[in-house]
């Protein structure tokens, strides 16, 4: 799979958040970021589906569906 | 599309027989669902019928995966990645996974990427079925299990990967190392395995 080189301009604020997820995660910068890109575009396909996007809590099963705003 | 190779082993005369996974599920792959597994999976159900008592499920699900449509459902989907797995110019195995949708259970790597091996399945051919001719070739499953690894590897989660298996194929995930970790219920019951990193260099290691 060929790959392409972009360059990301970022705030302090979200490169802090970037690097705080590449510790947490164990993850590159690069890796972070796709899994992100893959994230987004998983919830914009089930919610152009027709699917709700919600959290549940697992030990109180009570679920908080996201508001996407359009 | 990227293309590997993979080794199986011939069922007649365990001479190992080069294959290569392709990066991809394409019109080849469809149209030898369509013409080849789809026959010899109805085929197989025929054959169980007449052969063993009572249900079959099991062993052998009733109707054939839908692969056409599993194949077009995750097109433009980044999430979500094909393969197949060619030998002797027709298709041996076919896996789709998902590299963002599900975390890890296990608790030593509970919440961590994996990749969740949404479905895997060998050509009927190649299949431990009651009743059925020697396999064509064996490792096919291996083969795409390696895969799975291999990507999760690239992708930084260290050879993580999940699946939920259909009861017939529950020991061939024990087989492969991977840990049990029971009955889902979320997930039309099925036993849920896992792989952690160091039980994935054991199965590429072997």
């Amino acid at each position: 799979m060929s790959k392409r080189t972009m360059t990301l301009n970022l705030t302090d604020a979200e490169m802090k958040a970037v690097e705080d997820l590449c510790t947490r995660k164990d993850l590159s910068k690069t890796a972070v970021i796709r899994q992100a890109l893959r994230l987004y575009q998983t919830v914009e396909l089930r919610l152009e589906r027709g699917d709700k996007f919600y959290f549940e809590n697992e030990s109180t099963h009570d679920k908080a569906e996201v508001m996407m705003l359009s | 599309m990227s293309i590997s190779k993979a080794w199986l082993q011939c069922g007649h005369t365990n001479d190992l027989v080069e294959a290569e996974v392709h990066a991809e599920i394409g019109e080849r792959q469809l149209q030898d669902w369509a013409t080849a597994w789809r026959p010899a999976h109805v085929a197989a159900i025929e054959r169980l019928r007449r052969t063993t008592p009572g249900n079959i499920s099991h062993v052998l699900a009733e109707h054939p995966a839908d692969w056409k449509s599993k194949a077009g459902s995750i097109e433009g989907w980044l999430a979500k990645s094909s393969f197949s797995l060619m030998c002797q110019g027709m298709t041996q195995g076919m896996m789709i996974v998902d590299s963002a949708s599900r975390r890890a259970r296990l608790p030593d790597q509970h919440n961590k990427e994996s990749i969740y091996i949404d479905y895997i399945e060998a050509a009927p051919w190649n299949r431990q079925i009651p009743g059925n001719p020697q396999r064509r070739f064996q490792g096919v499953g291996r083969a795409l299990m390696g895969q799975a690894i291999l990507l999760s590897k690239n992708e930084g989660f260290e050879g993580r990967i999940g699946l939920h298996s259909v009861p017939g194929a529950e020991r061939f995930y024990e087989s492969c190392g991977m840990t049990r970790l029971g009955n889902d219920p979320k997930t039309l019951n099925l036993c849920y395995f896992e792989m952690t990193a160091q039980q994935a260099d054991q199965f590429i290691s072997e």
